[in-house]
């Protein structure tokens, strides 16, 4: 039972919860720097008022900088969006493509188990990693927190607000990453599938920023799936955004339903 | 169907890519990779099947194992259907496919533990296998050479011992010891009622181990007989020194059917190459002077060359 998820959460560990950990570990640095950058906050939050810096943070843009809370979904979400498109065009494309490139999906499948399921087992190891990054999130934020404490008193964070935020970031790497296998069983070709699953996520990314840049293009920003289930979203709704987050899972589920069904049925020409 | 039949393999076609019109334009192009292509494997056989790089001997062993789509025909394994009951089939085949790749950051012992809970692995026969291939089982596969890799492929295929083996190439990488080593395995695998389906280019392989042969030649099969009814039936070399330099009328003969080929090797020895009714070339010369004829089976190369030129 379960012998391919087993086989890849024993032996991809390292490279899988390396992106998790460097981004707990940032965590930390921003707290290192906080109290020092506290003071120069209302200059920077003046900078963030520029229409360049409000259309690339979208609604993280209606962040405080000047409070920690404020700064921490700055520092962490922003970078955390392009962390998502970099790994989600480049770790889910290649769970397949990698395999026919290194031989050896023809000597795996020769062994009974459906094909389906073969690839749900290796992209569920993608997806129980990825929950660190939600768990890494918490704990860094929790106790950058309370290590800032002596240096800023008012410094707070609202963790249910946070627990929510993060679980944004695991939901996109479930939907962008079943993008991304989608496009890699139809392609069967690593060049292929990194090219068009890179053009489409890049393009989500993009369309959102652009969008929310000028009213008349507003409209473009509704067709990325960045625009749903957001940090920024959340942190200006203040709360679980249940329509939202259904558009986001949907889609993942639905590209991941396709891309099984796909494999299964498809011949392996390669 | 007969229970002593493994594999069934009727009419199968597959054709590779399609043509899509649109408009005037056509996208894409066909190539028929197989062709009609009939045979059978008893339970207990070893059957090789020949051909040359591109004739279609992967795409039947990938369409088998269900990872083509062919267009026509139907392929049965155990007599069950490949397509609908292909995870069945797979609990009890192995394979080694003509281009093996193994995980690399896997040692042997992790992958053989790895495979053993797909099918299970005789542990006792696991055992054999690693003092006859004597490859490494604790470094990682990267390391290993590719003959090496070879190996481990080979032991993973055979240590559950499958009741049906399909392998593609296995002794590429192999030194002429282990290839002699891996033939005795296989044959004592046909002993215990194994059957294998095995492509190879080398055709001395072929003619030591296997039962029959099957020949592909462009998608299509154009033999399949007994290696040694083969061999006897359908061509001899025949060696003759006459005793002293006369004529030998060299056009007379080759209007024989049985004769392929008469060559003048000296001005006393003549080759020729025999097929099938031998009595009536042996009904020719039997006036003639000869000093000594030695006929014996060709090899399976020249066969197979025969039916490639």
């Amino acid at each position: 039972m379960l012998n391919v998820y087993f086989k890849g959460l024993t032996k991809k560990w390292k490279s899988i919860i390396t992106p998790a950990l460097i981004i707990g570990l940032y965590v930390i640095m921003i707290a290192g720097i906080w109290p020092a950058l506290k003071d120069q906050a209302e200059a920077f939050q003046f900078i963030l008022d520029n229409p360049i810096y409000q259309s690339i943070l979208g609604n993280l843009a209606g962040s405080m900088f000047t409070t920690w809370e404020g700064a921490f979904y700055l520092y962490i979400f922003v970078w955390l969006e392009m962390v998502i498109v970099f790994i989600t065009i480049f770790t889910p494309t290649r769970l397949v493509t990698n395999e026919i490139d290194k031989k050896t999906l023809d000597v795996a499948l020769s062994y009974p188990i459906p094909r389906w399921r073969y690839l749900l087992e290796k992209y569920s190891v993608f997806l129980t990693y990825n929950l660190l990054y939600p768990i890494f999130i918490l704990i860094a934020g929790y106790f950058g927190t309370l290590a800032l404490r002596p240096f800023d008193p008012a410094a707070s964070m609202n963790y249910t607000l946070l627990f929510v935020a993060s679980i944004s970031v695991w939901l996109y790497l479930f939907a962008l990453g079943s993008l991304s296998i989608l496009v890699s069983t139809i392609f069967l070709d690593s060049r292929k599938s990194l090219a068009v699953a890179g053009s489409l996520i890049v393009g989500m990314y993009l369309l959102v920023r652009i969008g929310s840049a000028a009213e008349s293009i507003n409209f473009l920003q509704y067709i990325s799936i960045f625009h749903y289930f957001s940090a920024g979203n959340i942190m200006e709704n203040g709360g679980f955004l249940v329509g939202e987050f259904f558009i986001v899972f949907g889609f993942g589920l639905v590209c991941l339903i396709a891309a099984l069904w796909i494999f299964q049925k498809r011949e392996l020409t390669y | 169907m007969s229970n002593d039949v493994v594999l069934q393999v009727s009419n199968l076609t597959k054709i590779y890519g399609k043509k899509i019109d649109i408009k005037i334009k056509k996208v894409g192009k066909e190539i028929l990779a197989v062709n009609n292509v009939s045979f059978s494997v008893k339970k207990g056989e070893i059957f090789g099947f020949l051909g040359p790089n591109g004739a279609g001997k992967t795409t039947t062993m990938r369409s088998i194992l269900n990872y083509l789509r062919i267009q026509e025909g139907s392929i049965t394994v155990f007599g069950l259907d490949h397509n609908k009951d292909s995870i069945e089939i797979r609990k009890r085949l192995g394979y080694i496919p003509g281009e093996l790749g193994l995980y690399e950051d896997f040692t042997g012992e992790e992958l053989v533990k790895y495979v053993d809970n797909f099918r299970p692995i005789s542990q006792e026969f696991l055992k054999e296998l690693r003092t006859v291939f004597r490859v490494s089982f604790t470094q990682k596969i990267r390391s290993l050479s590719h003959g090496n890799k070879q190996q481990i492929g080979l032991i993973l295929a055979l240590a559950s011992k499958p009741e049906f083996l399909i392998l593609d190439e296995p002794s590429i990488g192999l030194d002429p010891l282990m290839t002699a080593n891996f033939h005795k395995i296989l044959r004592k695998l046909r002993e215990e009622g194994i059957t294998i389906f095995l492509s190879s280019h080398d055709l001395s392989e072929v003619q030591s181990i296997c039962d029959r042969v099957g020949i592909i030649k462009e998608g299509k099969i154009i033999l399949i007989e007994e290696i040694e009814i083969l061999k006897r039936k359908f061509l001899q070399n025949v060696r003759i020194k006459l005793p002293s330099p006369q004529a030998f009328d060299e056009e007379e003969i080759m209007k024989l059917d049985s004769v392929i080929s008469c060559e003048r090797v000296n001005n006393t020895t003549l080759v020729l190459k025999v097929k099938e009714n031998i009595s009536e070339f042996l009904n020719w010369i039997k006036d003639i002077d000869i000093l000594r004829i030695t006929i014996e089976d060709a090899s399976l190369e020249e066969i197979f060359l025969h039916y490639y030129e």
